[in-house]
Order: C-alpha cells, then sequence, then structure tokens
C-alpha cells in the first residue's frame, strides 16, 4: 500500500488534472495501448490493467504512465509490481473512467472506462406510506429498492400495477391517484423481485379548506418568504390531520411580456417570489380548494457603490488578503500572490484613497495563498506552496509594525506538501495540510510554534480546501466531502451546541455535502432577522480551463445550508451569479460579500428566511468588478476575497490588486 | 423638435466614456428655472449658460436632449413641449472645443398631472359560476384623457358580498347565485358593472397535455374540459391552472417553471411537474416529465483578424464574384476606413484593401446579393456631408468609389440595407430613404418612410421577403411593404419601394428597440419578430431580445425574451431555427429558438453555445464588446468593436463538454 497514498486524487489534484485537460498535452502521434482494453469487474473485486506507449509505427516506447480517475470514492488505484500497471479495487458499481498519462515529452493522454457491475435486486419496499387513503387525492410512491450488496438502488427501473383502477391508479412516474372509495392491491416490481400493498381508500372527510400565511398585511417584497399554512376541515369544522394538502399558485406578474418564471412554491407551505406582481397560492385537498391573493413588490435594496481607492499589483497575481487595525491604531492590509516570487504585501490603507505598501516579505514559494492576522494584531501567518526545497508550511511574521515586518519563525513540520489556507483562533493556528487535513498549531509562543491537534476525515478519497472558525467551531471546506464542522473549544456565545472539543482533541459536530463536489469555502452564521443558523457553503471550480496570463471564466455558486442541530442540515438556497463563479465571502449582519472571480464583488441581502436563488430575487444591493487597465491581467476582473471593515469593503483581485470600496446611501426610496 | 438617435446614441456613449468633467472643470452649466413646471400643452424655451468660476457667462453652444421624447419634445436648441404629464429628465450639453472639455447637466422637468376623471374597467365580466374566480382590470384616466398607469386601485367592493366578493386586487370570487354590482374606486371616482352568478353546472373537469414527457423550453399545451353531470361538456367554464413541482435538483433551485392561464407550461429544469387545472370544486391533474434540453454544442475559433488601433463596427460576409470568400468591416470613431477582409481561409484572414472616406465612423456595411455593390454609412463628416458611399467591390482587393450620395442625408447615415437595387438608409435618426441604385453611378431617391407619432426616432431597417422591419426605439418594430411577396398567413399590401405602405408596429415599454429580425419558425406553425434592445442605462450594455408572436400584422404578442443577465444585445440573425447574438460584454450567443416561444430562453437550457471575443491586445484589452454576427457557410463571423473580426465554428449537436 505504499503507492496508495501517491495516486489517490485530491482535490488540488482534481484542479490541476483540470487544467491538464485544458492544455492541449495531445501530441497524439503515439499512443497507449492498454490490457485490457476495457475494464469489466464485480464490486468489491480487484483487477490489474496494464498500459504500454507505442510510437505511430506500433513499436514500444519505455514512457512512464501516470493513472488518474475522478471516481475516487468508487475506484481505489494503486501502483502495479509490473512496470506501468495499475491495481484497481472497485468500491461502487457503475461506470466510471481511468485516465492515463504518459510522461516526459511528447505526454499522451487516453481514457479507459471501467464497468462495475451492479449485484442484482433483492428487495423492493413500500416506504413513508400514509396511515389513511383519501379519494380524490394523490401522491408520489416512495419505493426503496436493495441489492445483493446491501446498497440501495436507484437507478432501476420499478413498475407499479394497481388491482382495481376504479379505486386508484398508477401513472409512469409512480404516483397514485385515489379515484374513490374501495380496496385495491398496489404491486411494484424491479428485475425479478415484486412486493404488494393492499390499501383501503376512504371517502375524504375534508370539506373546506382554512389557509393563513404568516405575513398578514405587512408588505411582501421579491425574496420574501412567505409561509402558507392550510388546515383541512370536516364540514363540522374539525381538523383533517392527515389531509395532503398541494400548494400551487398563479403568477399574474406586472411585466408580463415574456418575462421568465416568476416565483416558486414549496410542499411545505413556503412560497418566494422574483418578481413583482399580483399571485395567489392555492391549498388543495381532493376537489376542495382555497386560495389567498396578494401582491409582491420589488425589494428595493440596491444602493450606490464608491471605489474609495485602490493598489494596483501589475506584475504579478494577488491572492488572498486580510485588514486590520495595527498596534498604532493605523488600518492595515496583507495580500498574498499567486505562481510567483513568493511575496506577501503589506499595505497603509487608513487613507483608502492612497492605498500605498509599506513593507514586502519574500518567502521561498511561488505562491503565498492565505493570510491572516492574529485578533490582536500583533502576529500574521502566510501559507508557502511551491517551495523550492519542498519545504512549504507557514511563516509566523510579527506585523506589529507593519512597515517592519520580522519573520519570527518558519513551520514545515509534517507540512511540506504545502500549506494552502489557514486560520488563526485564539493563539492556534489551523493550517491545511496537504490538501489533506488540518493541523492544529500551538502559537502561544510566535517564535517556537508545536502541532497539538490533527482533524482529518476517514471517508474515501477525502481532500480538504479550507477552514474558518467562528465561536470555538471549526468549518472546514472538503470538495466532496462539504462542509465539516468541528468543535475545537466552543464557548457559550455559540450559535449551536458544542461537544466539548479542543484544539488538542477536536470533535466532529456535523456535516453537509451536496452533488457538485466544488466545496471550497464554508461561513457560518445566524440571521440577525430570523435567528436561523445558517452555513454558506461556497464552490470553487473551474471546468472551462484556467489561463494565467488572460481572462478566465469560473462556475459555481453559494449554498446556503439550514441547521435545525447538527444533525439536520439541509441546502434551502443559493446564491449563484450566471457565467460567474463563487470564490471567497463573509457575512456580517445579515449581508453577504462575496467574490466571484469574473462576476466581481456581490454585495447581497440576506435578511429574513432564504428560499430559491437569491439572485433572481432582487436581493443583489450592489456589485463591483474591479478592473485596470495597467493590472498584471488587464481589464479581466477575477476577485479573490472581500473583507468588510469599518463600514468599508475591501477586496482583493487575482488580476490587480487590493480595492476599497464603499456603499452609499440607498437612493431608492424602497422599502426595505 | 425631432430627436435624433444618433445624438442619443453619440451621448450614451459620451456618457459611458467618462467625459465628465462636471465637478473638475472650472466650468459649469446653469439652468434657469431648475426645477420646471408645467402644463401639458405648455410650450417654452429652457435657458441656460456655461460660466466659468467667477461666474462669467461663456459663449459656448449649448444642446439640449429629451430623455422621455414622447412625454416632453425638446429641440436641440432648448425649445420644449410638453406632451404627457409626468417627470421628464432634459440634458443639456456643451461639446468640447479646444482644451475646453465637454461638460453636461440634467435637469428635471416636472409637467403637472391634470386632474382625475375617470377609472375604467378593462377586464370584466357579466356572468360567472358559482364557485369561480375572476380577475379584473382597471386603468385611471385625467381629464386629457392620459393613462395613469403609475396609480393602482384597492378599493374594490361587491354590493352583495354573500354573492360575490372581491379584493383590494380586484379578484372575484362568485359566492352563490344571485345579482351584485362591483365597484372599483379611486379617489371619489367610482366605475361599476353588474354581476350575475349562476348556479355552476361544471361537476368534472378532464386535464389532458400535448405530451407527457418534453425537454427544457418546450410549451405544452394543456386542455381542461368541464363537464356536467350528464358528461356534456361545459363550453364557457372558466379553468384556472398552476402546477406543483419536483424539478430534479431540489437544492436551492430556483424557479422552475411558469403556466399560464390559456394553458401554456414551460419549465426551465428538468423533473416532474403536476399540472393542476381546476373550476370550483372539480379538479383535474397531470403529471410530466421534463427532461433536459442538450442542445450545448462546442465552438471553435476558426480564425482572427485582429484590428487593435481603432474600434470595429458592422461586418457583412459574401462569396465574391471569383468564388472566394470575402467580409467587410466598419469603424467607430475613428478615421472613416472600412476594412475588407479575404476570409476564404478563416485561419489566415487577412485585409486586402481599405477604404477610406470622409467620416468619423462607418458604422455599417452592406454588399448586394450579387456580391458586386457595397454600401457604406457615413457619419461625422468633416464638412457634414455625410450619407453613403457606393463601392464596386466585385475585386474586394481593389475597391472602387462608384458613388457618394448624401442628397437630404447630411445629418448622417447610421444604418443601410441593400435589397433588388435599392438602398434602405436611416436618414438622421429619423426616417428611412429608399434609393434606387440599379445604377450605382447615379444613385436618386424613390421614397422615404416616416413615422408620424411625436419624438419619433428610426435606429435600423432589415428587408426579408419585400416586408421592410424598421427598429424605431420607443416606436418599436415596424413592418413596411415594399414589395412584400403575398403569402397566405402573412400578406402583403401592394406596396413597392416607390409606394412603402405600413403593416403594423410592435412595441414595448422601455422603448429601447434597436434591431429587428422576423423570421418563420421551421419547426413550429408561428411567424415571430425577434426585436433587440440596445442600451447603456449605467454605462454598461444592457437589453434583450423580444420575440413577438405574430399571427396577423395587426396581431403581435410579446410572448418571449432572451435575457442575457448582466449584458446587453446588439446585432442578431436568425436562420434555420437558430439565433445568433451579438451581445456585447456578453459575446456572441447561438440560440435554440426551435417550437413555440414562451417566457425566458435563457433560462431554458437553449443556449448552443458563447464565445467572447477578446485580446489582449485589441483596442481595448481583455474586453468583448460584440458587435455583430453573421452565419456564413458552415461559420459564424461576429465584429467585435475591442477586437476586430472572429470567425467560429460550432461541433456538430450533442458534443458538448458538460458544463
Amino acid at each position: 500500500m505504499k503507492h496508495l497514498s501517491t495516486f489517490k486524487i485530491t482535490a488540488a489534484c482534481a484542479l490541476m488534472l483540470t487544467l491538464i485537460l485544458g492544455s492541449n498535452l495531445h501530441a497524439q502521434e503515439k499512443k497507449i495501448v492498454f490490457e485490457p482494453s476495457e475494464v469489466n469487474m464485480e464490486l468489491n473485486a480487484t483487477a490489474t490493467l496494464k498500459a504500454k506507449v507505442v510510437a505511430a509505427d506500433g513499436s514500444a516506447l519505455s514512457d512512464t504512465v501516470r493513472f488518474f480517475s475522478r471516481a475516487r470514492r468508487a475506484l481505489q488505484l494503486e501502483l502495479g509490481e509490473e512496470f506501468n500497471s495499475l491495481s484497481i479495487k472497485s468500491l461502487s458499481p457503475g461506470e466510471f473512467m481511468i485516465t492515463a498519462m504518459s510522461i516526459g515529452d511528447n505526454p499522451v493522454r487516453m481514457n479507459i472506462p471501467v464497468n462495475v457491475a451492479y449485484p442484482p435486486v433483492t428487495a423492493v419496499s413500500f416506504a413513508n406510506m400514509p396511515d389513511n387513503y383519501y379519494s380524490e387525492t394523490s401522491f408520489p410512491l416512495e419505493l426503496v429498492v436493495t441489492d445483493a450488496s446491501g446498497a440501495i438502488r436507484e437507478n432501476v427501473d420499478i413498475t407499479v400495477s394497481s388491482s382495481d383502477t376504479k379505486v386508484a391508479t398508477v401513472n409512469i412516474f409512480n404516483e397514485v391517484k385515489l379515484l374513490k372509495s374501495g380496496k385495491t392491491t398496489l404491486t411494484a416490481k424491479a428485475e425479478d423481485v415484486s412486493v404488494t400493498l393492499r390499501i383501503d381508500v376512504k371517502n375524504n372527510p375534508t370539506d373546506v379548506i382554512a389557509l393563513s400565511d404568516n405575513y398578514g398585511d405587512k408588505t411582501i417584497r421579491t425574496g420574501d418568504v412567505v409561509r402558507f399554512q392550510a388546515e383541512a376541515q370536516t364540514s363540522r369544522g374539525s381538523k383533517v390531520e392527515d389531509a395532503p394538502i398541494t400548494y400551487s399558485f398563479i403568477a399574474s406578474p406586472d411585466d408580463d411580456l415574456g418575462q421568465g418564471a416568476s416565483a416558486m412554491i414549496e410542499q411545505d407551505g413556503r412560497f418566494v417570489a422574483n418578481v413583482p406582481g399580483k399571485y395567489t397560492v392555492l391549498a388543495r385537498s381532493g376537489n376542495n380548494v382555497a386560495e389567498h391573493s396578494f401582491r409582491v413588490t420589488y425589494r428595493n435594496v440596491q444602493r450606490p457603490l464608491e471605489v474609495l481607492g485602490r493598489g494596483i499589483v501589475p506584475d504579478v497575481k494577488t491572492s488572498d488578503l486580510w485588514v486590520w487595525e495595527g498596534v498604532d491604531g493605523r488600518d492595515y492590509a496583507v495580500t498574498g500572490t499567486w505562481g510567483a516570487r513568493g511575496e506577501a504585501f503589506f499595505w497603509d490603507v487608513t487613507d483608502p484613497s492612497n492605498i500605498h505598501t509599506i513593507d514586502t516579505v519574500q518567502v521561498d514559494a511561488r505562491t503565498v495563498n492565505d493570510v491572516k492576522v492574529s485578533e490582536d494584531g500583533r502576529i500574521a501567518v502566510i501559507t508557502r506552496e511551491g517551495a523550492s526545497n519542498r519545504k512549504n508550511g507557514i511563516i509566523i511574521l510579527d506585523v506589529s509594525d507593519p512597515s517592519d515586518v520580522k519573520i519570527l519563525s518558519e513551520y514545515t513540520d509534517g507540512l511540506t506538501g504545502g500549506v494552502h489556507n489557514t486560520f488563526i483562533y485564539k493563539d492556534h493556528v489551523y493550517a491545511v495540510n496537504n490538501g489533506r487535513k488540518y493541523d492544529i498549531i500551538n502559537i502561544e509562543d510566535p517564535t517556537n510554534p508545536h502541532t497539538v491537534g490533527v482533524f482529518e476525515l476517514n471517508t474515501p478519497g477525502h481532500s480538504i480546501h479550507d477552514v474558518w472558525i467562528q465561536d470555538g467551531i471549526a468549518y472546514s471546506s472538503n470538495w466532496g466531502d462539504g462542509i465539516v464542522a468541528v468543535d475545537i473549544g466552543s464557548n457559550t456565545s455559540a450559535d449551536m451546541p458544542g461537544a466539548g472539543g479542543s484544539p488538542e482533541n477536536p470533535v466532529q459536530l456535523g456535516s453537509y455535502k451536496y452533488p457538485s463536489g466544488w466545496n471550497h469555502a464554508a461561513f457560518p452564521f445566524k440571521s440577525k432577522s430570523t435567528g436561523d443558523f445558517y452555513v454558506a457553503a461556497g464552490d470553487e471550480a473551474f471546468p472551462y480551463g484556467l489561463n494565467f496570463e488572460g481572462p478566465n471564466r469560473a462556475a459555481g455558486w453559494v449554498h446556503f445550508i439550514k441547521f435545525d442541530g447538527w444533525d439536520k442540515p439541509s441546502e434551502v438556497a443559493r446564491y449563484q451569479v450566471p457565467e460567474a463563479g463563487s470564490h471567497n465571502y463573509w457575512i456580517e449582519d445579515d449581508v453577504l460579500y462575496a467574490a466571484f472571480y469574473n462576476g466581481g464583488l456581490r454585495i447581497v441581502d440576506l435578511s429574513g428566511e432564504l428560499m430559491g436563488d437569491l439572485y433572481q430575487q432582487g436581493r443583489e444591493i450592489a456589485m463591483f468588478l474591479p478592473a485596470a487597465k495597467n493590472a498584471a491581467i488587464p481589464n479581466a476582473p477575477f476577485t479573490w476575497g472581500p473583507q468588510p471593515y469599518k463600514g468599508m469593503i475591501f477586496l482583493s483581485d487575482w488580476s490587480s490588486g487590493i480595492w476599497c470600496v464603499k456603499l452609499g446611501e440607498s437612493n431608492s426610496g424602497g422599502t426595505n | 423638435m425631432k430627436k435624433s438617435v444618433l445624438a442619443l446614441l453619440g451621448v450614451i456613449l459620451l456618457s459611458g466614456a467618462q467625459l465628465y468633467a462636471q465637478g473638475t472643470s472650472e466650468l459649469k452649466i446653469v439652468v434657469e428655472p431648475d426645477p420646471l413646471n408645467i402644463n401639458v400643452g405648455d410650450e417654452i424655451q429652457i435657458n441656460a449658460k456655461v460660466v466659468d468660476a467667477g461666474g462669467v457667462v461663456q459663449p459656448d453652444t449649448l444642446l439640449f436632449f429629451s430623455r422621455s421624447p414622447r412625454s416632453l419634445s425638446v429641440t436641440r436648441q432648448g425649445y420644449a413641449k410638453a406632451l404627457k404629464p409626468g417627470t421628464s429628465n432634459v440634458m443639456v450639453f456643451k461639446p468640447a472645443q479646444g482644451e475646453s472639455p465637454s461638460i453636461r447637466t440634467t435637469i428635471e422637468v416636472m409637467v403637472t398631472y391634470p386632474k382625475l376623471e375617470r377609472v375604467v374597467f378593462t377586464e370584466s365580466t357579466s356572468a360567472m359560476y358559482e364557485g369561480t374566480s375572476f380577475l379584473t382590470s382597471t386603468e385611471i384616466y385625467d381629464e386629457l384623457d392620459f393613462l395613469r398607469d403609475d396609480l393602482e386601485i384597492t378599493d374594490y367592493r361587491s354590493s352583495k358580498p354573500d354573492v360575490a366578493q372581491i379584493n383590494r386586487y380586484g379578484k372575484i370570487s362568485a359566492k352563490k347565485p344571485g345579482k351584485t354590482t362591483i365597484s372599483a374606486t379611486y379617489e371619489g371616482i367610482t366605475s361599476y358593472f353588474e354581476l350575475k352568478i349562476e348556479e355552476n353546472p361544471v361537476r368534472s373537469v378532464e386535464l389532458s397535455v400535448d405530451k407527457e414527457k418534453a425537454r427544457t423550453g418546450d410549451v405544452l399545451h394543456l386542455t381542461a374540459i368541464a363537464k356536467d353531470r350528464r358528461d356534456r361538456e361545459v363550453e364557457n367554464a372558466p379553468i384556472e391552472y398552476s402546477f406543483t413541482s419536483v424539478p430534479d435538483d431540489h437544492l436551492g433551485q430556483g424557479a422552475s417553471a411558469q403556466i399560464e392561464q390559456d394553458g401554456r407550461f414551460v419549465a426551465n429544469h428538468a423533473g416532474l411537474y403536476t399540472i393542476i387545472a381546476r373550476n370550483a370544486g372539480s379538479v383535474d391533474e397531470v403529471t410530466i416529465r421534463i427532461e433536459p434540453r442538450n442542445v450545448g454544442r462546442n465552438i471553435s475559433v476558426a480564425g482572427f483578424g485582429a484590428v487593435s488601433d481603432v474600434f470595429t463596427s458592422d461586418l457583412w460576409v459574401w462569396e465574391g464574384v471569383d468564388g472566394r470568400d470575402y467580409a467587410v468591416t466598419g469603424t467607430w470613431s475613428a478615421k472613416g476606413d472600412a476594412l475588407f477582409w479575404d476570409v476564404t481561409d478563416p485561419a489566415n484572414m487577412h485585409t486586402i484593401d481599405t477604404v477610406t472616406v470622409d467620416a468619423r465612423t462607418v458604422n455599417d456595411v452592406k454588399v448586394s446579393e450579387d456580391g458586386r455593390i457595397a454600401v457604406i454609412s457615413r457619419e461625422g463628416a468633416s464638412n457634414r456631408k455625410n450619407g453613403l458611399v457606393i463601392l464596386d467591390v466585385s475585386d474586394p482587393s481593389d475597391v472602387k468609389i462608384l458613388s457618394r450620395f448624401d442628397d437630404g442625408l447630411s445629418g448622417g447615415v447610421h444604418n443601410v440595407f441593400i435589397d433588388k437595387g435599392y438602398v434602405y438608409a436611416i436618414n438622421n435618426g429619423r426616417k428611412y430613404d429608399i434609393i434606387n441604385i440599379k445604377d450605382p453611378s447615379n444613385p436618386f431617391r424613390v421614397s422615404e418612410f416616416e413615422l408620424d407619432t411625436p419624438g419619433h426616432s428610426v435606429h435600423d431597417v432589415w428587408v426579408v421577403d419585400g416586408i421592410a422591419y424598421s427598429s424605431n426605439w420607443t416606436d418599436g418594430v415596424v413592418a413596411v411593404d415594399v414589395g412584400g411577396n403575398a403569402t397566405p398567413d402573412m400578406p402583403g399590401a401592394g406596396g413597392s419601394p416607390e409606394n412603402p405602405v405600413k403593416l403594423g408596429s410592435y412595441t414595448y415599454p422601455s422603448g429601447w428597440n434597436h434591431a429587428a429580425f422576423p423570421f418563420k419558425s421551421k419547426s413550429a406553425d408561428k411567424f415571430y419578430i425577434a426585436a433587440g434592445d440596445e442600451a447603456f442605462p449605467n454605462g454598461e450594455a444592457a437589453g434583450y431580445i423580444h420575440f413577438f408572436d405574430l399571427s396577423s400584422w395587426e396581431d403581435g404578442n410579446e410572448v418571449a425574451r432572451y435575457e442575457v443577465p448582466e449584458a446587453g444585445t446588439h446585432n442578431i440573425w436568425i436562420q434555420d431555427d437558430i439565433m445568433y447574438v451579438a451581445y456585447y460584454q456578453g459575446g456572441l450567443r447561438i440560440v435554440d429558438v426551435s417550437g413555440e416561444l414562451m417566457g425566458n430562453l435563457y433560462d431554458q437550457g437553449r443556449e448552443i453555445a458563447r464565445y467572447l471575443p477578446k485580446a489582449s491586445d485589441g483596442k481595448i484589452p481583455n474586453s468583448p464588446q460584440a458587435w455583430g454576427p453573421q452565419p456564413y457557410k458552415d461559420l459564424i463571423f461576429v465584429s467585435d468593436m475591442n477586437s476586430g473580426l472572429w470567425a467560429l465554428k460550432l461541433s456538430p449537436p450533442n458534443t458538448a463538454s458538460a458544463e
């Protein structure tokens, strides 16, 4: 197993692979020949793949082949004993791809399919069926299919039939329509396995629907989530507890000239509109319907934005920033640099119209990705990647005089693989170690740092990108594993209960992952206006490649995860700027400050309950595209990170440097 | 009195070019009085002057522009006439002279609202069935018969609420058989109608849909039949349509579909949708599956011709008389050049000739159907003789000027079109002249077409099948028969170049109409006009493509749009149910416009490909500003203001990388 770690595809590798794929390495006069030409295997089995690089005339070459797979949770890859051979262990069934790439001159790249067979279905069952079946209602069936490996299968065709179609019918989408009182048998079949369920349909006792909402006569604006509550009642006024209710709506938007979709409603009664207009919400049980009409007005939260100053970095790309009040009461900022000479720039930003560098620290690195400053403004930590001697790790600085920054110590113990991000919290540095885990380093004596704890997931192929700490809880961002909350010394002000953790004993509290696997940042916040606790989980993705010399386009968005307890996360909303991609962000007083790469800085109203795509709801307060002719990449906004600070917003931009902007007063006369 | 669009654009562009010397200059514009208050019909001279820091009046000439010429017409000399009530802005502009910079200011002119006169029900009904709903609609007019669309009535009443109720939004709920009077009141002015509620004969509703499975963007048609207790159809029973959705991606996804009350439904996202049709207590539902549209295709650059020293304007690509492929591009705010390119090998496109005329901008370039004659437009000529220049392009490497035509066109020609030996030339942004060029060395005007609306202006004209489609800002798209081919569905009206006959017009509220492209759908029995915007409301381009569905020349409904967020449209081309649109900073967009259209096509997965033209050594580096597209043979050519001429190639269908 000694080679295993080499071939695990970390998120960093995945990014690198994306870049490689985008960089036209196809010198296809030679090719890679596989044996076998296609891998077919059983689940939890091991197969061997051999690769050979051959010239255009068919003669074998001695090029070394490297193997990659994006399906790192499904396939475990290990170098084989023979030259250019690979041992594949199947962890999940399905169809996957392994990429092989030759090393050296004129590299070639080829894919080979790997098919891991699905085990046969062994059981089908009806799940979460109602206690009572009422005529004139309908409901979707939940069917659970299990295969021989014990896995729940969602890719199996299931057919369902009803023995008496006068009582109930089942459509091709496995929705049951209950037509009248009586009994019928539902039969569900998957592969060769079937199950039956006898149901007794009763007359719907509902006579009237009472519909209420939580807004009353209050003005409803775009983006406001209105909670409708429908109660089914009998003719005598008693509640029918289990009568199914369907919520729908009718829209009459003010702009009805080819307007797009204007609103959405969930089946728990939550409604939100994107555009102003008149709306009617309908609540229905069987043939009983109640409706409520209301007007939605424009949210009107836009504010003007003024550029107060900028510090253009014309020769290298800029990475993260931190802004702080120095011990002398003046305001300072530090920015990192990317793919360059290992510099961190220190700026005096007291007068934002005259932002200027006052010191530069240069370390042995290509990238100083992250920069952080301690709460007391005396200590800074910068990260190193791409050091010439492969000793990466972190550098601890004395920034009590930012015009004369001193290196206090260099800490590389176990961190030689590179540190991408850090966070300083209560005399400890949380350092993302080689994209796999984070180390917790005591810097009470900043000249003598030492590791006191480590947090690492145990999921297959796990990787981590960042960590952020609030109220003693560390929120890490873990690509395919999503956000993970860990108690590292939670305090009583924490919005959610802790579990007795400490820097020496980090204790996992909860996690949430989403399908894209693009989780790159996390920011927790308790809504000032509702008291709800959310974690904003941000993506990073470059599906279109990354051009180091010109404009780029990123993808991804900010996911809003509402936690009703560490074990009850639900993804309820997003903020998705079309044709741009999220990077770092900050949330303060129900306002989101998000760096959206080519989409620049976005300032977004997060007040009230969140639901749907906030971008569509008129919640954007302001936007700003930092661009400069004399930037490292001219006229190409690629915003890295924001920081609200003393009524201003500072931001770093990959292409151009550091900027300071300020929101003006609303001139819209709105209702906010 | 009529404002030139060219002038408006010029001001917009000047604004965008950060020529705001106001505040940094010692000069300022003083307008008296500011603000101005006048009544509808009043005519006044706005007085403005330029003063220096010491208050000394300067001899500079000032120009005046109304921001809303339909409400307040203003001559360039500042003579204003109030046409409609409300607040209008007037820009006062001092052009740059020598070292004295341009400055501008904006004043408000308030045209007093006349007294309100009447309330009108525009949607009402005399009879309803018990248990059903009806949404009324009202309008308020003042004494001068102006619609007050800034006011909304909320005081609706029913004389017998036990028979029918009406809510503050004007929606009536029929409660039981009987008669009632429905009223709407605003500031003491009331309108009424009588309403009879009848016993509802409907006992069931049967809902069907024309497809059970469809793709995002496909417009589904629902048919709900209301039946009485004997299973007979109740023909006039109102049906209320709504839906529930279970999108495949339900993790914070935005709004996923929309339904109209005429039974049209379209989805943005894949998933399961249940449509509900209801009449009172009779309900039916049907579930449909929506799949991803899956029309994405890869796009690649086949060639690029850099123009780095000046801004590029429009393009035309054609097959020359020698069988080779050529293009011509104009230039904007520069030296008056038109560049001729050999694009036969797009990977090696190169200029082969340049024609320089006395102009700052050669905005438009067009080539005749036979590839022998080109027309280029002139704006900003030093001698103020603008007009158009007719070229012999039978040898595009040796282009010859055949004639100049500036008779009556000295105000500037912004756009032209060549059709069957005639040039349609936009004359000073007010009308279009029709010029016979059958003898290209001896052009002569045969007619003109001009609207008679107040403050009208025209930006562009495009001719297809003998119908001229002009783009007229606030007057929208206007279709004019200039020799139309009679077709059963859209007949002409006997017009000719000598006798243009108006067929219809299609306006929309923003007043940003800048381009128009008609197309008969290949896949649906529909005739559409795509009406494109141009606008720079905050210095950046905005606006979208509006789709009008025409059942006749008199009946055009705006049914759909294609709106790229945070970008703005410019020129468009539609061919074989594919739209190619230059979206300024949004680059080139290639969009599937097949089938019936409804809602915002951008949200529906209809985008086939996009390309952002940009060059690190462009006139403005790294900044896409796509001007115009032209599909040509198996390529798409695009002119880009900041970088030059591009040739792009789409891969075959269903080959796009997943986004």
